[in-house]
């Protein structure tokens, strides 16, 4: 295909492609964040291109009234393939790049008694509440991305809640694996 | 016992609390590069030639079948012979089968999300171990039986049965199978060929077909 050709078709873009351009730059970057909060950013810029073009081909069921959790659901999943280094054979070409962002933004300040108390908590509880907090999901959107129902969503995250406020106020607690080496 | 408006208050307290602590807030996000983002935007929706995916861009898939990597690996979904270098002699149409023959293939293996596609060409269709003319005589479930009138390639049989095709099976091009309905279907290692391979009955895709097999 000639440079030409690649013109010709990019002034032809179809409703389709519009649609999807539309998509993306709606949650590309929301996407982005919820990756980097979870894995290195290298992975994070390929599990995007996976995702992104898991979107392009599930176009038509990706609900408009929740097209974000729908997005975040789908890249979860390819994190998880990503994880199983289970990359796509078809992996693309052309490669997203991050742009730094200023070297001068402030680290957020470490709370570091909810970050342990967060930390002694089930793995399944954790992802709960940072979706909550986090990506600001609420119970309905969570389930979308955990693929339960928004009553399982509810429960959960209410346990969890329950969970890490108790793990807060008796932070010698547990029966929890604390990380070795805590003073 | 709080009540809810005071649980409400906790967990916005929590909520904020625990929002603080995000490793990654806005202006720590390392921003797209757009010019890298719209090339890989453009790829994605953008077809593959055939010829020139298959022979320039080895990290390009080269399926024209949809083909996830571990399937692939492992040979669970068919491609075209000719993509996997084997290949069966050409066999010109027809031949009557032999009594109730049965043959049993599948839909493909894995998850079609998972999957892309090549746009199909003559000479993909001809590495087909299989391809038929048939009618969907009885659905059970995700069970079809189909009775082919037309042998392109591969052993005649009376009845075909296939079976396991898996959700999402149109996202990659496989026809929906109703009773009644009249399908060209072309495969091989026992699995129905996709991504335009197999579909119902059209003058296009017979004279696909007929380029790939004809005499």
């Amino acid at each position: 295909m000639d440079v030409k050709e690649v013109d010709a078709l990019r002034a032809a873009r179809t409703p389709t492609v519009v649609r999807f351009e539309e998509l993306v730059a709606r949650v590309s970057q929301p996407v982005l964040r919820f990756l980097l909060r979870r894995t290195d950013a290298e992975s994070a810029a390929d599990v995007l291109s996976d995702t992104l073009l898991v979107l392009w081909r599930r176009l038509d069921d990706v609900p408009a009234e929740a097209e974000l959790p729908w997005a975040y659901a789908v890249a979860k999943s390819c994190l998880a393939n990503h994880r199983r280094g289970q990359r796509r054979h078809h992996a693309l070409v052309a490669k997203i790049i991050l742009l730094d962002p200023p070297a001068d933004a402030d680290p957020p300040e470490e709370d570091l008694d909810l970050s342990e108390a967060l930390q002694r908590l089930p793995p399944d509880d954790q992802e709960i509440l940072r979706l909550w907090a986090w990506e600001q999901l609420e119970p309905r959107d969570i389930a979308a991305v955990l693929d339960v129902s928004a009553n399982v969503a509810s429960v959960r995250l209410h346990r969890a809640k329950k969970k890490l406020a108790a793990a807060l106020k008796d932070p010698g607690s547990s029966r929890t694996q604390t990380r070795q080496g805590k003073e | 016992m709080s009540d809810g408006r005071g649980e409400d208050i906790v967990d916005d307290i929590l909520r904020r609390r625990l929002a603080a602590g995000d490793p990654l807030p806005p202006q720590r996000t390392p921003a797209l590069d757009r010019t890298s983002l719209e090339a890989v935007m453009h790829e994605i929706t953008t077809p593959q030639a055939p010829e020139s995916g298959a022979v320039d861009a080895p990290r390009r898939s080269r399926w024209w079948l949809a083909m996830p990597a571990a399937a692939a690996a492992a040979g669970a979904v068919w491609v075209g012979s000719s993509l996997l270098g084997g290949g069966s002699a050409s066999q010109t149409p027809l031949a009557v089968p032999s009594p109730k023959s049965t043959m049993t293939i599948s839909g493909p293996a894995g998850d079609p999300t998972s999957m892309t596609c090549l746009p199909v060409s003559v000479e993909l269709i001809r590495g087909a171990q299989f391809a038929f003319d048939a009618t969907v005589t009885a659905v059970d479930g995700t069970t079809y039986t189909l009775a082919p009138t037309t042998w392109f390639k591969g052993e005649p049989k009376d009845v075909v049965v296939l079976q396991g095709i898996p959700d999402g099976a149109a996202l990659i091009g496989i026809p929906n199978f109703v009773v009644g309905g009249r399908y060209l279907v072309a495969g091989g290692d026992g699995q129905v060929g996709a991504c335009g391979a197999s579909g119902e009955y059209s003058a296009d895709l017979l004279a696909l077909y007929d380029k790939a097999f004809g005499s």
